[in-house]
């Protein structure tokens, strides 16, 4: 593990490298993954070197698989995956850690990194993290301080009138706005001109203020501008408030806090703690600063907190207090005797780096870790209260500082678009040289006589310019010159400023739809819709790819147990669908998933166990025979039971302290007292000797022989903290056999709740139904309280839960022990002496333990079939062969019914083999270099050998609809993959069940072992298709008669391929160069499966599905693993189900169900891809339109960049007149009806194949806004010719025939009318007349222009205006709506066939219906005068 | 109470609905289609109502009766002077002034209202700097102490402003004209009121307090460079003088095109003889030339003309509504064709498709 300090403050962006080590060394443990650009696998020393990295000062090192992009400047990073922490694995570390530390190893502190510490730093890094200019500036300043520790002093020290050493820290208050009132309107400018588009416009402005060039008044050019930054701005305006409304709720949350006149804890305002003060905290109370645990609940001092509003991660963190200082009893900690002043480094963004000591009066150092820190916004968990104290606060802690800001993507049609602008700039070019020239050209006519004065409308050039000579100021090339800006001014509309605002404000909009939609709401969950990005909707209608994972996605991810194999009997569990439970979210409250089989509860009832366990206590072997199917049936359920890293919850937790501060004994006293009557009767019934487990466990701190705690024991007093002898103990409580450790005075019967020390809660809120007389009466009495199980894998609860079910218990599970009740055996009391933890390449995880009874050393193992099967022992008999073929079927059984398998194995390991291994693993444990690998090593090492004891098949039933999903998926022409971790067979049934694969498809399997097999056979398969196409091809055209361009005479035969793990590995390996006859092979393939991939082949596929077919990709994921995945996609989708929200924070959409996705592809996306597309389109045309009215117009004014259209009007026009209808239309049109595109999911081609939006149908409103202006200008042009007519007078005209034909324009292009379109329309009209209205009549001079007054109400009042505006907009949109009618009724698209056909059919209806009615009604009829 | 309550219940069940469809996006809609037969309608409709429109304006056009007189090159008519009066005022640095009569016949007695007009030709009134040479503030009849900068170069001279400041005001068109009837050598009375726009005389153009003298009005000014008059000489009418001259308001107002006409009076038709109209006879227009256009080969013209309620004659209208309504009737009819002949087939064309399985 290795923690990645670039240099701090520098701008080299350090990458921890956790979990990737073991990762990338595949299990041959040869060369590194291939794919892996930069296989740092290194621990600490992989900072340093860098070697083969991107270069760029990037220290980059793999957290776990996750791909990293090329040296962009950000981190980007992951976390865990798939693999589970075990509780005691980051405990040694610490330990090791402090070893280190305190034999002044100096360094040892740093290198401790667990996997957790990356783990959860990644959520941060996924943003991007850049530091902020002005701080990259002053790196200098903050490396000096980098280096610099910090002094904090307990506040309750210092009296009330002195000064607080703490004062130079910030207070707790935050501020995660970035403006204030004061700074909003420079900061918010300052943003807002990093767009190109804005410095254009400002370019634009500025322009205007040369006084030769300007063509506009100053004022009236920057409205645009204006407007569009202040709409930008009240935008951001408004998340900032927003924001600072949550700070606000935040900061005036309130905690505990001790002050020294009360002598007690006082409610405070979070936004008054301070650095140094003493917080009491609760049991799932969000804590307010970071702060260093002094004390806790628990009697090792240990807490839980959960990151999830950190990070997403919800399973629990292990913190515990500071160990070493003299702060009275644990149970009666007395802040006042905190008086230690700490030191602690400097406030840095690392999640999970911290440092301190606190130096002590004899002179030696109590050093803290990140493991005594509690983060800001974690939830405390598991634990009644602790006391802390604070040590960074407000905008200094972690989650601050981590604080990073949104994504951003640009989608495929703004990319679209920013291409068609610049294409817009050119044409603004020409306009503007071609209107300089002709400038020049008619100036020239006249250059004699202009400086003579003899031209009267002609005025000599301002001579206020002192450069150019007078004379030389008429001259036609100057002139020329000149008027080249006054084009870019005048013609700056052809580049629609308002686009951008207009596109982001539709998207807006159409993300909020999205959200409010209903049918994203998940009934049983209550979740819904999340859109995280609000700038792509519109990719989601052009996906062409969709990459999906499996658990959880597809699937429920709610395991059940379903089959067991145990002694080559196969057990099958019939599981119990209950709909109404299943909404609760922890899977471990659910009562009933699956009915317990009767055979096995028989069998295991008739176990006597005491005959095996009831040995004399001894080192030796027992006598019993070890093999014997019945303690195989109970080891079974003991590798269930623990080798897991399930986290037991106690609960409820208690409190004696109340929201105020006040300790309230009494009252909890009495709710306590209720709790244990309630829970004593409960026990009474069913068990004697309730005392025992009533009260506190005593916990024995065994001293691991491998890792010797090296805590310094801090001075206790026997009463509290009873020294446990140092010899391993053993507690087993039996109620037939009970077994007294004579040092355990504390199962004494427990003394009712003293007043003084406040009463803990119950250890244990369980029935402990332990009596083995009362095990036949299987069912659980109903009253039976389960522990909370938390774990990271709903497969590990599944398991647990179904151990559980059969009498073996998880009780307890700390660092050094389990506590399990076995049936017919009680309490007993496992030494965990390692956890090998899983990783995703070993594909199993294991547990070593100290058996209570017998000192055996026990290594229970849990894999994938493969990790287990391949490491049996291989010298057994013949029986056990048999029986390891047996369980094999099962497995194959099991799989093809597509469950997920796990074996469990078991090894005994003899003292000598354990030490020596023991002594290995520690010496690989503290490796430097290497040591992922070392681990690795050390891991397989020892899990050899194996002994199996069974297997188990979990289900994980599929989600409701997948299949229609999918099945919709692939008809709207979205090439599906599944990427999974699942071994194949289940994979490929459920690639079956949930229609990804069809009976009638032909499977392609790539399994290869070597990279040239995987060549041969990608390179058979293309040939193999190749022949069939050509096959194909040659027999449609013997067979002539059918049509070209219908391919339906021979259906394309479909393919589906599956790609195991291994394969990928050499697919994916760049020297191997077989990804593009990967893809190809892929691209013949409707649906591609993937198993056994690994979250960084994950993303590597998507990527090069991504860079190499050039596609639009959708990754689908909802745990961690999926994260990567979900990032590299163009468009990433999280599940948020169980598995924490780690994929939703990495999505740019979150959703609840995977079926979901269906609606959200083929109707939200397909529709905002649509308007979209249109709306963009109408926006070039309506500028181009307008545009090109004034460039016509220059012909007639000596190209003098003279315009007959107010500037006022010039400038408004397309802010406000034409901007509302497609606005409405962008947000509200609907090209067809949601039930048409859920019923034809072919019609998503048209997002998929950008149909709405290519570069010919821009030209093509290019040509028709050419064809338009032309109408528009010059048959007005002639309307006016010969008359009085003013040139503001014939502007009116041609600005109200522009309105109106625009108008008209999008009523052709509207779908679908609704109340809003039609109101868009009128809006934008009336907007026009009161604009007009009272700008020319309120103003006879004003703005520097000529004015405007009385020609709105001259122009409407003349009959040649209104003849003219009729005539020239219906002749303006003539062609257009031609050439739609005809499309519609020659060529309809696909569309409008689905549409036409779905109307069809609606009159089918309708006239069935009535003719139904008329003939019911004739038949009354008809009756009728048989009655009278 | 109750009976009250309910409506309102009501209306706000209704609006709460609305809001979820509106949420939804399931507001009611209506879908066309355009289609053959759906669009069928609305361009036989457009034709049958253009091309009688179209029909209508070409009549009204044809009713309006005009005499166009171009008098740019018309000889001076002093004795001894025989070149056109353009030359005249050239030679004398256009300080000279030169009268020039056009005699002209009209055959057929303009029936109604005649009013008579003076046309430019490639004047460009509509050019960007010339257009922006004003101060709409000093017409208003403010008392300005210096003119917009956009009149400049003709804002100040020497502490004084040009009254009225600017290119525009300057360049004002200032040839008289007047008809005479050649029979009786008579002068035929004009009206010079009522020419401009009520918006403009009324509101934009307002002189500025005081006497319309160079002591009180129009203190600290000087006439415009090309002027010959004062700004407060304009007329002998004290209600059509100063700003407020019509002349030079109508003149203000920038035509759109570098061919124009602006109105100069009205026929008087209270004269003996012109109650009904402008009767047919020989008739001559006198020319007091002032406004040289050579420099910029412009051409003068004078138009008598009466109006219909389309203003002058314009048959362009008139034939672009006709045509316009013919396309529309044509394509009325080539959609009929395709109804008739592929309505059919689309539908047999979605039949196709509906039980055609989707291949990609």
């Amino acid at each position: 593990m290795s923690e990645a300090h670039g240099g701090v403050g520098t701008r080299s962006h350090a990458r921890s490298a956790s979990h990737g080590g073991i990762m990338l060394t595949r299990d041959a443990g040869g060369g590194h993954g291939g794919p892996v650009p930069a296989a740092a696998a290194g621990p600490a020393t992989a900072a340093t070197a860098s070697g083969g990295g991107p270069g760029r000062g990037h220290q980059r090192t793999f957290s776990h698989g996750y791909l990293v992009e090329g040296g962009r400047g950000h981190r980007r990073m992951a976390s865990k995956t798939d693999f589970i922490l075990p509780a005691g694995y980051e405990q040694r570390e610490r330990e090791r850690e402090r070893e280190r530390a305190e034999s002044g190893t100096g360094s040892g502190l740093k290198k401790g990194h667990t996997r957790q510490a990356s783990h959860t730093d990644s959520v941060y890094t996924i943003r991007q993290n850049k530091p902020s200019l002005l701080r990259r500036l002053m790196f200098w300043k903050k490396g000096s301080e980098e280096g610099r520790t910090r002094l904090v002093h307990p506040n309750h020290e210092v009296a009330a009138g002195d000064i607080n050493p703490n004062e130079a820290f910030p207070d707790n208050s935050i501020c995660t706005t970035k403006y204030t009132v004061l700074s909003f309107l420079p900061k918010n400018l300052f943003e807002q001109f990093h767009r190109f588009a804005n410095l254009y416009f400002l370019f634009i402005v500025l322009l205007n203020f040369v006084p030769a060039v300007n063509a506009f008044g100053k004022e009236v050019a920057m409205l645009p501008l204006i407007f569009v930054l202040g709409i930008t701005a009240i935008k951001d305006a408004f998340e900032d408030y927003r924001r600072y409304k949550s700070d606000l709720r935040v900061n005036n949350a309130t905690c505990r806090v001790y002050t020294r006149d009360q002598n007690r804890y006082v409610k405070r305002l979070w936004s008054d703690v301070r650095v140094g003060d003493v917080i009491h905290l609760s049991c799932n109370e969000v804590i307010p600063a970071d702060m260093v645990v002094l004390n806790s609940s628990d009697e090792h001092g240990l807490c839980f907190i959960e990151s999830s509003n950190l990070d997403g991660e919800s399973n629990l963190k292990q913190r515990q207090s500071v160990k070493g200082l003299n702060l009275g009893l644990q149970e009666e900690f007395q802040v006042t005797q905190f008086s230690y002043m700490m030191e602690v480094g400097p406030p840095t963004t690392k999640m999970y780096h911290f440092t301190g000591t606190i130096p002590l009066a004899t002179g030696e150092r109590v050093p803290l870790s990140k493991d005594n820190l509690l983060l800001r916004d974690c939830t405390l968990r598991n634990t009644d209260y602790i006391e802390g104290v604070v040590v960074y606060a407000g905008r200094e802690t972690k989650a601050m500082l981590n604080n990073g800001g949104t994504r951003y993507k640009r989608s495929r049609l703004e990319r679209r678009m920013n291409l068609e602008v610049i294409w817009c700039v050119v044409i603004l070019f020409f306009m503007c040289l071609i209107s300089a020239t002709g400038s020049g050209l008619w100036q020239s006519q006249f250059e004699v006589n202009i400086s003579q004065g003899l031209v009267p409308f002609l005025l000599p050039q301002a001579s206020g310019t002192p450069l150019p000579p007078p004379r030389q100021l008429n001259s036609p090339v100057w002139v020329g010159f000149i008027s080249f800006w006054t084009f870019i001014i005048i013609y700056q509309v052809i580049i629609p400023i308002s686009l951008y605002v207009t596109i982001e404000v539709i998207k807006l909009m159409q993300v909020y739809h999205i959200h409010q939609d209903k049918d994203f709401k998940d009934k049983k969950s209550g979740k819904t819709i999340e859109c995280r990005a609000l700038n792509i909707p519109e990719e989601l209608g052009q996906i062409e790819y969709v990459f999906t994972d499996k658990t959880g996605t597809l699937t429920e991810n709610q395991m059940v147990f379903q089959c067991c194999s145990i002694n080559d009997v196969d057990y099958s569990h019939t599981p119990i669908i209950n709909t109404s439970s299943s909404s609760s979210s922890q899977g471990s409250n659910q009562q009933e998933t699956f009915a317990l089989n009767a055979q096995l509860q028989e069998e295991l009832s008739a176990i006597e166990l005491p005959l095996i366990y009831a040995q004399p206590r001894h080192h030796q072997p027992p006598a019993v025979p070890q093999n014997s199917p019945q303690e195989r049936m109970i080891d079974f359920f003991l590798t269930l039971a623990a080798c897991n890293t399930v986290v037991v919850a106690k609960h409820p937790h208690h409190d004696q302290m109340n929201a105020s501060g006040m300790i309230v004994p009494s009252n909890s006293a009495n709710s306590s007292e209720v709790d244990n009557a309630s829970f004593t009767s409960i026990i009474s019934n069913s068990w004697a000797p309730a005392k025992v487990l009533k009260g506190m466990w005593p916990f024995p701190r065994p001293l691991s022989p491998i890792a010797p705690s090296p805590r310094s024991t801090p001075p206790r007093t026997p009463e509290s903290s009873p020294r446990y002898p140092e010899s391993p103990s053993i507690n087993i409580h039996m109620n037939p056999i009970p077994v007294q450790n004579p040092s355990h005075h504390s199962l004494d019967p427990m003394p009712e709740p003293l007043s003084n020390s406040p009463p803990r809660p119950t250890l244990l809120n369980i029935q402990p139904e332990l009596s083995f007389q009362q095990l036949p009466s299987v069912t659980p009495p109903p009253l039976d309280i389960k522990p909370i199980y938390e774990a990271e894998s709903p497969d590990e609860l599944a398991l647990v839960d179904a151990a559980y079910k059969y009498g073996f218990r998880l009780l307890r599970r700390s660092l050094h022990n389990i506590l399990v009740s076995i049936p017919g055996l009680g309490l007993c009391e496992y030494e965990v002496l390692h956890v090998l933890p899983f990783d995703s390449n070993r594909k199993r995880m294991s547990i070593i333990v100290r058996h209570p009874h017998t000192y055996q050393k026990i290594l229970y193992c849990k894999g994938a079939d493969s990790a287990i099967l391949d490491n049996l022992s291989r010298d057994v008999d013949e029986q056990t062969k048999l029986r390891v073929f047996r369980t094999q079927q099962h497995l194959n059984t099991y799989s093809k019914l597509g469950l997920r398998v796990l074996c469990m194995a078991k090894r005994v390991l003899s003292d000598s083999e354990y030490e020596s291994w023991a002594a290995g693993h520690s010496v690989a444990e503290n490796s430097l270099g290497g040591r992922e690998r070392k681990l690795h090593d050390s891991y397989c090492r020892i899990e050899k050998n194996l002994n199996l004891l069974g297997a188990t098949g979990i289900e994980d039933r599929l989600q409701d609809g997948v299949p229609e999903t999918i099945q919709a998926l692939r008809k709207a022409g979205i090439v599906v993959w599944v990427l999974t971790g699942d071994k194949q067979e289940t994979a490929i049934n459920i690639a079956y069940s949930c229609a990804l694969f069809q009976p009638t498809m032909e499977i392609l399997k790539l399994n290869a072992r070597t990279k040239d097999q995987a060549e041969r056979t990608i390179n058979f398969f293309l040939q193999q298709i190749q022949q069939q196409e050509e096959l194909r091809e040659l027999s449609q055209s013997n067979g002539e008669c059918v049509p070209p361009g219908t391919q339906s005479s021979a259906p394309a035969k479909q393919r589906g391929l599956v790609v195991d793990g291994r394969t990928l590995l050499y697919i994916l390996d760049r020297r191997a160069n077989l990804k593009k006859k990967f893809l190809s092979l892929a691209k013949q393939c409707s649906a591609v499966l993937c198993c056994r991939a690994t979250p960084l082949q994950k993303a590597l596929i998507v990527r090069s599905a991504k860079d190499s077919l050039k596609v639009l990709t959708l990754a689908v994921g909802d745990g961690a693993n999926d994260v990567s995945m979900i990032q590299t996609a163009d468009v990433g989708v999280g599940i948020s189900g169980l598995e924490g929200r780690q994929a939703v924070m990495a999505s740019d959409y979150a959703i609840a169900r995977f079926r979901h996705l269906e609606k959200l592809l083929l109707v939200h996306g397909h529709w905002c891809y649509n308007r979209l597309a249109r709306i963009i389109l109408y926006f070039f045309y309506k500028n181009a339109s307008f545009v090109l009215i004034l460039l016509w117009y220059q012909l007639y004014n000596g190209f003098s960049g003279s315009s007959m259209i107010d500037q006022m009007y010039l400038m408004v026009f397309n802010l406000f007149f034409t901007s509302i209808p497609p606005i409405v239309v962008g947000i509200y049109d609907q090209d067809a009806p949601e039930e048409v595109l859920l019923a034809e999911p072919y019609l998503y081609s048209q997002g998929r194949t950008s149909s709405v939006y290519q570069p010919s149908t821009f030209w093509f409103n290019i040509l028709d806004a050419l064809y338009q202006s032309v109408i528009l200008f010059f048959v007005t042009a002639l309307c006016y010719q010969e008359s009085t007519a003013g040139m503001y007078e014939f502007g009116m005209t041609v600005t109200h025939a522009c309105l109106l034909a625009q108008s008209l324009h999008i009523a052709i292009e509207t779908k679908a009318w609704t109340i809003l379109h039609i109101g868009g329309l009128v809006a934008s009209l009336l907007l026009f007349y009161i604009f007009g209205a009272l700008y020319t009549a309120t103003c006879p001079a004003c703005l520097g222009s000529p004015s405007q007054y009385g020609e709105l109400g001259h122009a409407l009042a003349s009959p040649v205006h209104w003849l003219a505006v009729i005539l020239t907009s219906i002749l303006a949109v003539l062609p257009r709506f031609v050439v739609r009618a005809l499309q519609c009724s020659l060529n309809p698209d696909e569309v409008t066939q689905a549409l036409l056909q779905h109307h069809s059919s609606r009159l089918m209806d309708f006239i069935v219906s009535w003719s139904a009615s008329t003939s019911t009604s004739s038949t009354y009829r008809c009756r009728d005068p048989d009655t009278t | 109470m109750s009976a009250q309550d309910l409506p309102n219940d009501q209306s706000k069940a209704k609006q709460s609905k609305f809001n979820q469809k509106f949420k939804q996006q399931r507001l009611p809609a209506w879908q066309p289609i355009l289609t053959a037969d759906t669009v069928l309608p609305a361009f036989f409709l457009i034709g049958l109502l253009f091309v009688p429109l179209g029909a209508a304006l070409l009549f009204f056009s044809h009713s309006v009766q005009e005499m166009e007189l171009d008098y740019t090159d018309c000889k001076s008519v002093e004795a001894g002077v025989s070149m056109p009066c353009s030359e005249v005022i050239r030679k004398s640095n256009f300080t000279a002034e030169c009268t020039c009569q056009v005699n002209f016949t009209i055959t057929e007695p303009f029936k109604k209202t005649v009013y008579l007009y003076y046309g430019l030709d490639n004047f460009y009134q509509n050019h960007r700097r010339y257009v922006k040479s004003r101060d709409d503030n000093q017409l208003l009849g403010k008392d300005i102490t210096s003119p917009s900068n956009d009149c400049n170069p003709f804002g100040m001279s020497d502490g004084k402003i040009y009254a009225p400041c600017g290119a525009i005001a300057n360049s004002m068109f200032n040839d008289s004209l007047t008809l005479y009837d050649a029979g009786k050598d008579e002068k035929l009375k004009l009206i010079k009121t009522d020419i401009a726009w009520p918006s403009d005389r009324k509101i934009k153009f307002n002189n500025p307090p005081g006497k319309l003298n160079d002591s009180e009005a129009f203190k600290n000014t000087i006439k415009p460079p090309y002027w010959t008059k004062n700004v407060w000489e304009l007329s002998d009418d004290p209600s059509n003088n100063g700003y407020k001259n019509e002349d030079l308001i109508v003149w203000m107002r920038s035509a759109a095109f570098p061919t124009f006409r602006k109105l100069y009076g009205k026929i008087d038709h209270s004269m003996i003889g012109f109650k009904f109209g402008f009767p047919k006879g020989r008739y001559y227009l006198e020319v007091q030339y002032r406004y040289p256009v050579d420099s910029f080969g412009g051409r003068k013209r004078m138009i008598l003309s009466t109006t219909s309620f389309l203003g002058g004659k314009n048959n362009f209208l008139g034939i672009a509504y006709i045509t316009v309504g013919c396309i529309c009737l044509l394509l009325g009819i080539i959609f009929l064709i395709i109804h008739i002949k592929f309505g059919k087939r689309a539908v047999d064309q979605l039949n196709i498709n509906q039980n055609t399985p989707y291949s990609d």
